[in-house]
């Protein structure tokens, strides 16, 4: 009896990752589309306002999906940098790369749309609260990842520059998410935590759990369409399609 | 919203401001590099004995 077997170490090569990210998009830009429709409808019409901040707290139903993602995608460009650099995988880099505008961009709203929701709340545009500011750091980490990469002509030394900065400053996001256990902030606390219950009821729970997964599904859609960019851009796939 | 309209939905227009503007960006580069890689491919026929 033969088995199929996947040879998962052919994706590092751009041309096959270039078709195998070409066939995954339309599987995660049409749930993003979809679950974006239903969670901003949840979340600014069904979802009733809360008694302490009225309906300011809406915001809560981008900001929260944005900072999540500015973090995890950091993460991941981490990680992808990481492998890059260790295993001099282009691919990998190429990834890390793709990563950090997207990344970039949520961090950017999670600082704005924080601002938004801050003004009414706390009544400040802006507080140097921990978790601000190392949000903030976060953001110029990414700029700088984008910039040292642009800077530079040769796109291995390229990768490995940006790969340094990348793993150097994860160390940011524990600090992100802790931030507000270790210092005494005035950001509140995890709303939702992975091991114990949620505070937040049900009906504001759902419209921003389906906001997160419509912010997952369209960075990876995204990020998808960037790296077919950048594959085509750096270097002909020696099979890639004109079309 | 009352007096909350304008950081709500101030909030909103921003993230679709954002996000579409980035898919609006994305979509023009990949057309650029396809129409690209077609004249490449052009070029390199013409050049082929």
């Amino acid at each position: 009896m033969t088995g199929r077997t996947i040879h998962w170490y052919k994706y590092a090569s751009p041309g096959n990752l270039y078709r195998l990210a070409g066939q995954l998009i339309p599987w995660f830009a049409a749930p993003a589309a979809l679950l974006f429709t239903i969670g901003l409808y949840l979340g600014l019409f069904v979802a009733p306002a809360d008694f302490q901040q009225g309906d300011a707290y809406r915001v809560l139903f981008v900001h929260v999906p944005a900072a999540w993602m500015g973090m995890l995608l950091y993460v991941l460009l981490a990680f992808y940098a990481a492998i890059g650099w260790a295993f001099n995988a282009r691919a990998s880099s190429m990834m890390a790369s793709s990563l950090s505008i997207t990344g970039a961009i949520f961090t950017f709203l999670a600082l704005v749309t924080g601002s938004l929701w801050g003004r009414p709340t706390w009544g400040a545009w802006w507080v140097w609260d921990a978790r601000t500011t190392s949000t903030l750091i976060l953001l110029f980490l990414y700029i700088g990842f984008i910039s040292l990469q642009s800077a530079i002509d040769d796109p291995r030394r390229a990768d490995r520059a940006g790969a340094v900065l990348a793993v150097v400053g994860v160390v940011n996001v524990p600090i992100i998410y802790f931030s507000v256990q270790w210092w005494s902030t005035l950001h509140q606390g995890a709303t939702i935590r992975i091991a114990g219950e949620t505070t937040m009821p049900g009906s504001m729970l759902a419209p921003l759990l389906i906001m997160i997964a419509a912010c997952w599904m369209y960075s990876i859609a995204v990020v998808l369409v960037r790296l077919r960019c950048l594959i085509l851009e750096t270097g002909r796939p020696r099979s890639a399609p004109t079309s | 919203m009352g007096d909350y309209a304008f950081y709500v939905w101030g909030s909103y227009v921003l993230t679709l401001i954002a996000l579409g503007g980035e898919v609006v960006v994305l979509l023009r580069r990949r057309r650029a590099d396809r129409s690209t890689t077609a004249e490449d491919a052009e070029v390199r026929k013409q050049v082929q004995p």
